[in-house]
């Protein structure tokens, strides 16, 4: 498992990836050196702005790369060399998981190093919101890494991506549906609102802004609720997986 | 992106696996040659597991996440931190949702006092808000009606509780029911006045749309037990010959009393058509033009609408000061049995207005012609009470001013019970009572020369205790045939006096220092004359109208009467001195009578470093306010 996660996320070493990251750092320091003083003056918005980007960015990365990664590698039969190996297929997928999610996790603690050192280049220290957005980012892009996994190894590199971006699009609407629950006058409607609920992931939960005193409660809470998205997903994806013909 | 021989030769690079493989067979055939441990767990079992792990931790944690957020709090209030896709929506969703909550604690608050009327209302607002949204639905009600019924069965507040019930949308469920609702109904209605036509009407008509004929008909005859039919029952009635068989005792009568209407309805037409004509008219001269019309029909026998018309005369008359018109007019209701009233209102109801009679008037037009066109049954009842009062039948005049001065009227009670005593002539139970008579000295200037002059005089009191009794107001009153004169005489202590501000004739005398008077000529509520003059001798004078009522706000007062005061004024050694002579016409009636009098002094000095604010008064009248209601008694003697 961990030498496929490791070879996995070796690859950000390549120099697409590089550049990819490259470019984006640039941004970021544009918009934490520059932005601020000639567009706004605002150091909160300066933050956020930045925080923005980075998510934006790896969520542009995770949607194509992760996608695209499993369903190639069994295209190029670069799969059946792995699993020629004494390697499980559980394994293999977890090693492309992790290595993705690793790869993910580590361009945003670049990303987020970078953007903070000019931050404080400027003058600015960054706050504690900061260090809050990131991890809730961090945890997005983990539940988002297993989501294509289990997309692509369901459906394949171009109709994964598909099913990604409805998932993500119904997540981002799902948060309605316990209000809808809530707001039911009828007992049956509300429970059939309530197990909707848990057909897809809740995006608003990633982006929701609780009071300070309650973010470590909230994102101790988001982490279990990702662990359970990804054992989830993951768990359907090996078993359609053990079933997968890759001859 | 890596290459194809990269990988296989990193991953040929790893350690070896830490636990051999089995020889068993392998479950997976990906490659023959390659051991694969055996699955020792079902893959659906497994599944299962999954799936039974990430429910186990996801949907606490997404429970305790969604109650950090309280989105519904926070969609209700607008102020949810970050962008909520349909939010808006969800928003209505939310407070209608609120809404309900607050009805039903509402509910169960007033369930907890035992407050029959306020679960009516949480009860009866739960259905209204039910039956206005279809997200709710009028189903959703039922429970909280049902429960409604059951406790407070026999209480009259759940009669829409009990209409509700036996609705089309709730039949399914209350079909066993209905019986015992219809009993209730039938029960309320025979309680209410009138029998409770309109309801009784309205639930045969529920029942007929839920083909429920039996109980219809209960409900019909109901009706018809009321009496005789008449053009609100009409329609039920109607309802009823055409759900009897021919063989019922009752239809053949019924069929008659329907036909009947006929006649009684073109007959009402042709007078309600005249009356409509003498309503509309105004204008200058009015009062001749409502003569005209009304010697265009008989001017007896009295019906609904020529009676409207006389009490309205009467009181025409009686402004204008033509006090023996307005008597000869009054007379004519003394055999006049106002049994039509009721029937006339109910026609004008369903009556449309002639021009538009091919149209449809819009809800809020029709109701302003049938106000403007209803018989006016408390002024012709009232007229019909002081016919009987001036016939001297006091036992009848009794009996109906019981009928007429309750609930709502019965404010008039008082002023009605001392009306019958003047009318009978029990002075003594009048009070206060001032009675003219003849001068024993000199009279004034103003009064010489005239005929029948009669004379009294009084001291005004101080209205609290806390105005002085030592300041004195007497006044004296001079009445002749035409003339009424009020001689003032006011002590003021004060020196030099407060500065007068009014100076302009009807401008509010309350500003300066003043004498007021008041008179009823008619001893009855419909207006009072009143008539103030300040210490400098500027002039006020108004019509308060519907003057009795205690009701202050409800009181109106129309300046544009001119009593053609004059008056003179001076100061004196010890205070000012007045002289205000009065038309007699417009303020008491010729010959021997009694009106209702008062006189008050204001001394009102606005300016002054302290304020002052006393009142003298003759028939004492507490507080600021005139009390017209309170008004004493001026005797005309012979």
């Amino acid at each position: 498992m961990f030498p496929i996660a490791w070879i996995t996320l070796r690859r950000i070493t390549e120099r697409s990836m590089l550049i990819q990251f490259g470019v984006l750092a640039l941004v970021l320091a544009y918009v934490a050196l520059g932005m601020d003083s000639l567009i706004l003056s605002d150091a909160g918005s300066t933050e956020q702005d930045g925080l923005m980007v980075i998510l934006l960015f790896l969520t542009a990365f995770t949607f194509f790369w992760t996608t695209m990664e499993i369903p190639r590698e069994i295209e190029r039969k670069e799969a059946s060399v792995y699993l020629s190996k004494p390697i499980s297929r559980t394994r293999y997928l977890l090693g492309k998981f992790i290595g993705m999610t690793g790869m993910t996790l580590g361009g945003e603690a670049a990303l987020l190093t970078v953007f903070s050192l000019c931050m404080l280049i400027k003058g600015v220290r960054p706050s504690s919101w900061t260090l809050f957005a990131a991890a809730r980012t961090a945890l997005f892009l983990v539940m988002l890494n297993a989501l294509c996994c289990f997309a692509s190894i369901c459906l394949g590199e171009v109709r994964g991506l598909f099913l990604v971006g409805a998932v993500c699009l119904i997540g981002a609407c799902i948060c309605a549906v316990p209000v809808l629950a809530w707001a039911s006058f009828h007992p049956a409607t509300s429970w059939g609102w309530v197990i909707a609920h848990y057909l897809a992931p809740d995006l608003l939960h990633y982006r929701w802004e609780p009071p300070p005193q309650l973010r470590g409660g909230y994102l101790a809470d988001l982490l279990i609720y990702t662990a359970g998205w990804c054992i989830l997903l993951l768990g359907f994806s090996r078993t359609i997986l053990v079933y997968k013909d890759l001859s | 992106m890596a290459t194809a021989d990269a990988d296989p030769s990193a991953a040929s690079d790893a350690p070896p696996p830490s636990r051999p493989a089995p020889p068993a067979a392998p479950v997976i055939a990906v490659r023959a040659d390659h051991p694969v441990r055996p699955r020792r767990i079902p893959e659906p079992i497994l599944l299962l597991l999954v799936v039974a792990a990430a429910l186990a931790l996801g949907v606490p944690a997404d429970r305790r996440i969604r109650r950090i957020q309280n989105l519904a709090d926070q969609l209700s209030r607008r102020e949810q931190p970050v962008f909520v896709p349909f939010s808006d929506m969800l928003a209505d969703r939310v407070t209608l949702k609120v809404h309900w909550n607050q009805l039903l604690d509402a509910r169960a608050a007033a369930l907890t006092r035992g407050d029959a009327d306020a679960l009516a209302t949480a009860t009866y607002a739960l259905l209204g808000l039910a039956d206005a949204h279809q997200e709710i639905g009028v189903e959703m009600s039922l429970p909280y009606l049902l429960d409604l019924v059951q406790r407070y069965g026999s209480d009259p507040v759940t009669i829409k509780a009990y209409a509700a019930l036996l609705q089309p949308v709730f039949l399914s469920k209350t079909l066993p029911n209905h019986p015992a609702y219809v009993q209730k109904m039938v029960d309320f209605a025979a309680a209410q006045p009138g029998g409770g036509i309109q309801l009784l009407a309205t639930l045969a008509d529920t029942l007929q749309s839920n083909h429920e004929s039996a109980l219809a008909i209960k409900v019909l005859k109901q009706i018809r037990a009321s009496g005789a039919v008449r053009f609100d029952t009409e329609a039920s009635m109607r309802q009823l010959l055409a759900m009897l068989g021919p063989s019922d005792p009752d239809a053949a009568d019924l069929k008659s009393e329907l036909a009947a209407l006929h006649p009684l309805r073109a007959q009402m037409s042709d007078e309600a058509g005249w009356y409509a004509k003498f309503t509309s008219a105004g204008g200058k001269g009015v009062l001749r033009k409502l003569e005209t019309l009304r010697a265009q029909v008989p001017a007896t026998p009295l019906n609904a609408f020529t009676a409207s018309a006389d009490a309205r005369l009467i009181d025409l008359y009686l402004r204008e000061g033509r006090f023996r018109d307005a008597v000869r007019l009054r007379r004519r209701f003394t055999d006049y049995s106002g049994s039509d009233l009721e029937n006339a209102a109910l026609f004008v109801q369903g009556w449309k207005p002639p021009g538009d009679a091919a149209h449809h008037p819009t809800p809020a037009k029709q109701a302003a012609w049938v106000a403007a066109n209803m018989p006016d049954s408390v002024g012709v009842n009232t007229e019909r009470w002081r016919a009987l009062l001036l016939a001297g039948r006091e036992a009848d005049a009794n009996a109906l001013a019981n009928q007429l001065f309750a609930g709502p009227m019965s404010y008039l009670a008082k002023p009605a019970a001392d009306l019958t005593d003047a009318a009978m002539g029990r002075v003594s139970r009048l009070s206060p009572v001032l009675v003219l008579h003849p001068p024993e000295g000199d009279v004034p200037l103003e009064m010489q020369g005239a005929a029948s002059v009669l004379t009294a005089e009084f001291d005004l009191a101080p209205n609290a205790p806390s105005t002085s009794a030592s300041i004195h107001t007497h006044i004296e009153l001079w009445l002749s045939s035409d003339s009424f004169l009020q001689i003032v005489q006011a002590d003021e202590p004060r020196s030099p006096p407060p500065k007068p501000v009014v100076t302009k004739h009807d401008d509010d005398p309350w500003h300066d220092e003043y004498v007021d008077f008041f008179t009823a000529p008619d001893c009855w509520p419909n207006f009072a004359n009143h008539w103030a003059v300040t210490a400098t001798g500027t002039t006020w004078d108004a019509r308060e109208e519907i003057a009795f009522n205690p009701n202050q706000s409800k009181r109106r007062t129309d300046k544009s009467l001119e009593l053609g005061l004059k008056v003179t004024a001076a100061r004196t050694a010890t205070g000012w001195t007045m002289r205000i002579l009065v038309p007699r016409k417009l303020l008491i009636p010729p010959g021997s009578t009694i009106v209702r009098f008062n006189a008050r002094r204001g001394r009102h000095d606005m300016h002054a470093a302290r304020l002052v604010n006393q009142y003298y008064t003759w028939a004492p009248i507490p507080g600021i306010d005139p009390r017209l209601d309170l008004m004493g008694w001026l005797v005309v003697p012979q």
